[in-house]
């Protein structure tokens, strides 16, 4: 697979998306009044200018923030949409799924969502057939497969989905729900599978996911994108940490907005002590600041925590706590947390920040992260813990109990 | 199988091989559209007869005194009609939405798109092929003998078939644009149908223009009239096929059916952005 100074422009300006016939009439008028529409100001490039080689067998991790261009790049491989520049070459044929489970209808069979499955993607009834045993064995549906799909639980139907994809000649595939969805064990086998799939030639698969765990261990190699461009090409770890080190310099400015909010400040502070060191089962107070950019009838705010990887590792929602009252558009509030006993061990974490406004659908994460170190400390009172230890400290009393022999 | 593909900007160039590949889709896709309805109904396929002979059997009540002899018992005619009608009317209707429908595939997976409307007509097919058995039933009931001109009803189903593949090419890719299609649809395919010779024999229509002078031929300008002209020459005796009236129709499919299906071509390779 060749890609050479892809591209892909939006233009705004163009005649709204399921418009109605009176629009373009309402337009017809105002061009006849000397209005010219404005076609270039209001034109976005979802991506631009991605160039990279790609060799059958290769499992390659998309990595950037929302908006980078990940799912457009893979709209473009699909040939869902067409680019507005650049090409791409692909030799052997090109399948593709977006979202595991595309196609699949709730009240088919899971036999016959498999076939049905396959020709969406260009397959014939005898290479379906062929593969069958192998997807109804690892989806671990057995008995439920005459059964209507909409009966399935949700992690049979995902389990079913993505072994359907991965099994099926798919170039591209996105592996957000099955991680969402799927037990550890079935998740272990997915990683497995597509690790096996890693070299073999045959495809070339994309994954995208927000679970960048998952992304070290699956794939071998990474693009970064950044506001639709190709920052970074190279081995996924590489990618990934450096994907983190642009998240943590987007932390460091002083406000970040959406576009419903600004946040002035976040802090987490120890309590006893001097504020900014921070040790495991410290008190400690998370305060944020925030201003808000719209009337908001009752904003909530959830503070995660986010461990390595971003992987949320706890959370609060000011929501179960108290009631805000109605903030104007400008207004500012400050919001504190009293937290008795911080159970993280020693390492670096984030704090993310999300608002949500009662009667909309408002709901929206502050872009980056604010970053905090919770400092090496005599944890358990003895010696310095490694990260054998996880990221948890269990706040115990051990005693033993000995019998004589 | 080696084959490359190219991702480049612009329409893409028609591939019939292409969509010789993802044949099967098709069979699915109207395989599916079968399955559910017979799997969510208690009638199931028994569905496809009741459109045509209910209506048969209300404009049999209705219209039957005020449209006069026309040579066949009237329930017979009006079916025959409807047989066609309908399976053009269901392919138009439902085709038109198809894009709009399948938005949830075209944003996720890559298929030739114009299987979507195909899909309708197929199963519009199938269901006039139920109906044809229950018109076999209708003839014997009323002991009306096909004859040697039966082989036109073939010519006839295939006119339909691309005339009602045309409007859905056209009208699906205008909908995805223009939400009125939907709105607009149901009264013009009403209108439609009072317009056609459905429930009346097309010689009144030309009875008329002959006395005032009009050719003939523009009435074919209705491709449907063409089809349902051959279609009852086929079945029942007494009705011979008007050649200008069919010529016209005939040529009014195909301008149809290829105008379409450069504009649907035109636009599909947009739809994942717009729709």
């Amino acid at each position: 697979m060749v890609v050479d100074g892809l591209g892909k422009r939006f233009d705004m300006a163009a005649p709204r998306i399921n418009g109605a016939l009176r629009d373009v009439i309402a337009g017809l008028f105002a061009r006849l009044a000397g209005k010219k529409p404005d076609l270039d100001a209001r034109s976005v490039w979802a991506l631009r200018d991605v160039s990279f080689r790609a060799t059958a067998g290769e499992v390659i991790g998309l990595v950037g923030g929302n908006g980078a261009g990940k799912s457009t790049l893979l709209k473009l491989l699909a040939r869902i949409t067409v680019p507005s520049e650049g090409q791409a070459v692909v030799s052997g044929r090109l399948g593709s799924l977006l979202e595991v489970g595309t196609g699949f209808h709730p009240d088919l069979t899971g036999r016959e969502n498999i076939y049905l499955s396959g020709a969406f993607l260009g397959m014939r009834r005898q290479e379906v057939r062929r593969r069958f045993d192998e997807i109804v064995e690892f989806a671990g549906i057995g008995k439920f497969l005459d059964e209507p799909v909409k009966r399935y639980s949700s992690g049979m139907y995902v389990r079913l989905a993505f072994s359907v994809g991965i099994h099926l000649e798919t170039e591209v595939l996105v592996v957000d729900e099955i991680l969402a969805v799927g037990d550890a064990e079935f998740q272990r086998r997915c990683f497995d599978k597509v690790r096996s799939l890693r070299g073999t030639g045959g495809r070339t698969i994309f994954m995208v996911t927000h679970n960048l765990a998952a992304l070290r261990q699956m794939c071998h190699r990474g693009l970064l994108l950044s506001h639709g461009k190709l920052l970074a090409d190279g081995p996924i770890d590489q990618i990934i940490d450096r994907y983190l080190a642009q998240l943590a310099r987007g932390a460091s400015e002083d406000a970040v907005s959406t576009t419903s909010f600004d946040v002035l400040s976040a802090t987490v502070t120890a309590r006893s002590g001097p504020d900014d060191v921070i040790k495991t089962f410290d008190p400690v107070c998370m305060k944020v600041r925030v201003r808000a950019r719209v009337p908001i009838s009752e904003p909530g705010i959830k503070l995660t925590v986010l461990g390595a990887d971003r992987i949320p590792l706890c959370a609060i929602d000011s929501r179960d706590f108290l009631k805000i009252g109605p903030v104007d558009s400008g207004g500012t509030f400050e919001l504190s947390a009293d937290i008795e006993s911080l159970p993280l061990l020693p390492g670096g974490y984030q704090l993310r920040l999300a608002l949500n406004g009662g009667e909309s659908a408002l709901d929206e994460d502050a872009p980056g992260s604010f970053a905090f170190d919770v400092v090496e400390s005599a944890v358990y009172g003895g010696r310095f813990i490694d990260s054998s230890f996880g990221v948890f400290g269990l706040r115990s009393k051990v005693a033993v109990h000995q019998e004589t022999s | 199988m080696l084959s490359r593909t190219v991702i480049r900007p612009g329409p893409r160039a028609l591939s019939l091989s292409e969509i010789w590949a993802f044949r099967e889709l098709l069979y699915f896709m109207v395989w599916r559209d079968l399955m559910l309805r017979y799997k969510q109904t208690l009638l199931g396929v028994l569905w496809a007869l009741f459109q045509p002979t209910s209506g048969a059997i209300i404009f049999a009540l209705v219209f039957a005194r005020g449209i006069g002899p026309v040579g066949v018992p009237y329930p017979l005619f009006v079916y025959t009609g409807l047989l066609l009608w309908t399976m053009f009317a269901r392919a138009v209707g439902e085709g038109s939405l198809s894009l709009n429908n399948g938005a949830h595939l075209i944003a996720k997976v890559y298929f030739p798109r114009i299987y979507l409307p195909m899909a309708v007509l197929v199963t519009s097919l199938v269901d006039f092929g139920v109906g044809a058995l229950f018109l076999v039933v209708a003839m014997w009931f009323f002991h009306v003998a096909p004859t040697v001109a039966v082989l036109l009803a073939l010519p006839a189903v295939v006119l339909t078939a691309l005339c009602a593949l045309g409007f859905e090419m056209w009208l699906s890719a205008l909908g995805v644009r223009y939400r009125d299609v939907r709105y607009v649809l149901p009264f013009f395919l009403q209108a439609a149908m009072f317009l056609t010779p459905v429930l009346y024999p097309a010689r009144t229509q030309l009875g008329w223009m002959a006395s005032h002078g009009v050719p003939q031929w523009l009435l074919g300008l209705n491709p449907m009239v063409g089809a349902l002209d051959l279609f009852r020459a086929a079945l029942l005796p007494g009705f011979d096929v008007s050649i200008p009236v069919v010529a016209t129709s005939v040529a009014m499919t195909a301008f149809l059916f290829v105008t379409g299906g450069w504009y649907f071509q035109r636009v599909e390779s947009t739809l994942a952005d717009v729709l």
